[in-house]
């Protein structure tokens, strides 16, 4: 071999050796990025689209495959994702890193490794740094990809199918090096942002899978702001306009509503801006889509704060941070108070929504400054978002821990817990005095009931037969299991064990249990409780856990719900971590990683009182008590879980979710069709759309099934809530259907 | 009659396909209750807004707009 070989096969990582030997058979690229614990159906791969998009006009396409995960993916717990990873066998796998998947996405990684040894695994995303590289390099991870990562991975893809001869020149990469990491020349920005064609007209990402988009219109920052990984990220560079009038009208063309959010550092500060929002104004006039975006306040005048309400922006955001100047000295962002206030009376005026972010952990803030940024917002009558300040390894700030004397969390989200000015006790203290403003504080406004348990009459007609449920699963993970337990506790057909394998493997990443029964026979059923559980969670530690206890006789009691947590079995994840500066003693249905609810009727309020447990009273409803509904208190409680009697009218609804809405308790409802109500009336949101499956388990061990869909919560509203239009109240519903079915059937028979 | 029954049944019936056949049940009974089937006649329809456009934050309640009235 020459010299020149032998020095490429000096610098090269050994795995990347073997690669090299096999350079014509790599067929397949994986792009992932899994999604933030709480708030799955967000995670809009977009990074991934870019670089799909990048290496497609590299002409990459027709030698490489590359994919990216599906958007089903994100409802999938970590069983499930690794055996789908595993079964695609890709070559190299590529993952997006964010506070909120870095700790998944690693141990993930570890598991594909032991599965797949010959797997190429690269990383990027805000928190890959060449700091980030060196502590994670034994992870198992191959190469790092730092900053704006589309040219560096087309690089590395021609190096892998032999176009390119090097590797240790190729800009913007890390590798690992035997026990050390090699940190290649930094990378260059990509100048000209047309160079990357759009991953939505090229259909990389399916927009149906999503109800909300992300869209940037530029790159780059003027603000420097030290403790943001987007700092110093230089000049704005910006998409084409006809390219962002595309892709809107891509997102029109399905007919569905959706939201859309400009991610830019600040919106109003890109090229586009006044282009853009009168294109939106031209081509959204039915409002189908509508807009949320970054703004900087201080350089909004009237014109672009009409042009935001005129392009049907319902929600802007502005960073005021601090009003401490030092701190603004110390963060080396700039403010002009005057200026901010009259952009902020501007957007008012014209009848935007403004949220404003503040940072609680500021280095040279005291609580003294916080409050006094509390009440500057306060007196302006601003919304206010608290964030603490969470310094990655993308950050410069992080270098002047020292200086600032900041206390860093070991794990993300790299809260800072305290700082030479701030205790770690007054933080807390800000914190919980202002918490309904904090953005991590994460209300459930649903409790996310099982549907299956409504519908008892199943019970006893279920399935003894795991292959017959793992037809009925499908594809679909398991989002919850209703467990209905009393004094006869006789596994038959399935044994509990098989029966926690099957589910354990199907897993969803929101997962819900309900036990329901008398004490004595919950008492008596933990011994295969702990193999069920055990189980779930050695097999997929970084899911959520919503457990729901529903006892019928007999008190619950504090070991119970001791030995039921200590069945779950994880390690320390994201959502625990975010969780330390709140004190368990604040008393809301607050998403954690586990979530323990106790379900106790209303008449038995006050009486109970359990650690490390949310207790939510059962208020049934119906005409007869709705009088009853006016003196409803849960305050020694999380809230209230509401039954209605099927077919209440909805006057009922009304008149009763009013007083409700007026009471300040924290509501639910038992039933998903009477929740959706409520949200749509009462809390002004479109929640989620609905898709899960679900399993029953009584105490024979049968097991009932059903996937639900959103025409599912239709069908039930019809038939079980009468929610009809008015002109088909007085009609035999299910003849009407089966004729027009029948109808419109028959003429498909006859094409 | 569960709606899986009625799909069953109709597809026996017409030897069509099950799934064709529940595409038109969902299709006919959303006729019954239109996309504005938890409102009033009257009633203001809203969209989902969350006005945190930050994705690493957590949506707080979203707040509406109301863009249409029914008619």
């Amino acid at each position: 071999m020459g010299e020149d070989t032998q020095n490429i096969f000096v610098v090269l990582p050994q795995i990347l050796f073997s690669y090299t030997l096999v350079l014509n058979t790599m067929k397949k690229v994986l792009l992932a990025q899994l999604p933030h614990p709480s708030i799955v159906d967000r995670n809009v791969p977009l990074a991934a689209g870019y670089l799909k998009a990048y290496a497609a006009q590299a002409g990459l396409l027709d030698v490489i495959g590359i994919d990216i995960l599906d958007g089903q993916s994100n409802r999938s717990g970590c069983k499930l994702i690794l055996d789908k990873l595993v079964a695609i066998r890709p070559d190299v796998i590529g993952f997006s890193l964010y506070l909120w998947n870095v700790d998944r996405t690693l141990n993930l990684i570890n598991k594909l490794r032991a599965a797949l040894p010959e797997l190429l695994v690269v990383v990027g995303g805000p928190e890959v740094t060449p700091s980030f590289a060196r502590l994670f390099a034994l992870n198992g991870i191959d190469i790092f990809v730092f900053g704006e990562g589309e040219i560096s991975f087309v690089e590395i893809l021609k190096f892998l199918i032999g176009d390119r001869s090097r590797f240790d020149d190729i800009a913007g990469i890390g590798y690992r090096q035997k026990d050390d990491v090699v940190i290649n020349r930094p990378g260059n920005r990509i100048e000209d942002l047309e160079t990357i064609p759009s991953p939505y007209l090229l259909g990389f990402i399916d927009l149906s899978s999503y109800r909300e988009i992300m869209l940037f219109t530029m790159r780059g920052c003027l603000q420097g702001c030290s403790y943001c990984s987007w700092s110093g990220r230089g000049r704005l560079r910006a998409f084409s306009l006809d390219r962002l009038r595309k892709e809107l009208e891509l997102v029109r063309s399905n007919g569905q509503r959706m939201s859309v959010s400009i991610i830019d550092s600040a919106f109003n500060t890109s090229p586009l801006f006044d282009s853009l929002c009168y294109t939106i104004k031209e081509i959204n006039q039915d409002g189908l889509l509508s807009f949320n975006c970054f703004v900087r306040a201080d350089m909004i005048d009237r014109k672009s704060a009409r042009l935001l309400k005129e392009s049907n922006f319902t929600g802007v955001e502005v960073g005021l941070q601090t009003t401490n100047k030092k701190a603004l000295v110390n963060i080396q962002r700039s403010m002009d108070l005057e200026r901010f206030l009259r952009g902020i009376r501007l957007l008012t005026e014209e009848g935007v929504p403004i949220k404003v972010d503040t940072i609680l952990g500021l280095p040279g803030d005291t609580s003294e400054d916080f409050n006094n940024t509390m009440q500057f917002v306060n007196e302006h009558q601003l919304d206010p978002i608290i964030f603490n300040l969470s310094l990655g390894y993308g950050s410069r700030l992080r270098k002047r821990t020292k200086q600032f004397g900041f206390r860093i969390q070991s794990a993300p989200p790299y809260y800072v817990l305290e700082t030479n000015t701030l205790s770690r006790k007054d933080l807390q203290i800000s914190l919980e005095h202002h918490v309904g403003a904090s953005a991590d504080f994460d209300l459930m406004t649903n409790l996310n009931y099982p549907v299956i348990s409504l519908n008892m009459s199943n019970v006893g007609r279920g399935i003894s037969d795991l292959d017959a449920l793992s037809t009925q699963a499908a594809d679909h993970p398991i989002r919850s299991i209703v467990i209905l337990i009393d004094e006869r506790i006789s596994p038959t057909a399935v044994s509990f064990e098989d029966l926690a394998n099957f589910i354990a493997r199907r897993t969803a990443t929101n997962f819900s249990v309900l036990l329901k029964g008398p004490m004595i026979g919950l008492t008596s059923s933990l011994g295969w409780l702990k193999i069920l559980l055990s189980k779930i969670s050695e097999m997929n530690p970084f899911i959520t856990w919503d457990i729901h206890i529903e006892p019928q006789e007999g008190v619950l009691t504090q070991s119970f719900i001791n030995e039921i947590r200590s069945f779950i079995h994880k390690p320390r994840v994201f959502l625990d971590f975010r969780d330390e500066l709140f004190s368990s003693e604040i008393n809301y249905a607050r998403r954690r990683a586990v979530n323990l609810f106790v379900y106790s009727p209303y008449s038995l309020k006050n009486t109970i009182c359990l650690d490390n447990a949310s207790i939510i009273y059962l208020v049934d409803i119906n005409k007869d008590n709705v009088e009853q509904v006016n003196i409803l208190d849960a305050t020694s409680a999380t809230g209230l879980l509401i039954d209605y009697m099927p077919g209440t009218s909805v006057d009922v609804l009304n008149e009763t979710m009013q007083i409700l809405n007026n009471h300040g308790n924290k509501v639910f409802f038992k039933d998903w069709v009477i929740q959706r109500y409520w949200e749509q009336q009462f809390l002004h949101i479109t929640p989620e759309r609905q898709s899960r499956f679900e399993i029953m388990i009584d105490h024979d061990f049968n097991l009932v099934s059903h996937y639900f869909d959103e025409n599912e919560i239709v069908w039930d509203a019809i038939f079980r809530w009468k929610m009809i239009k008015q002109e088909y109240s007085n009609i035999d519903l299910l003849q009407h259907i089966i004729e027009k079915v029948s109808m419109k059937v028959k003429e498909i028979g006859t094409c | 009659m569960e709606k899986i029954e009625l799909v069953r049944t109709i597809a026996e019936k017409y030897r069509i396909q099950a799934g064709q056949v529940e595409q038109v049940v969902n299709e006919v009974v959303l006729e019954l209750a239109s996309p504005y089937i938890f409102r009033k006649p009257g009633a203001e329809v809203g969209l989902l807004d969350n006005s945190c456009s930050n994705n690493c934050k957590e949506p707080g309640l979203a707040v509406q707009k109301p863009i249409a009235t029914i008619k």
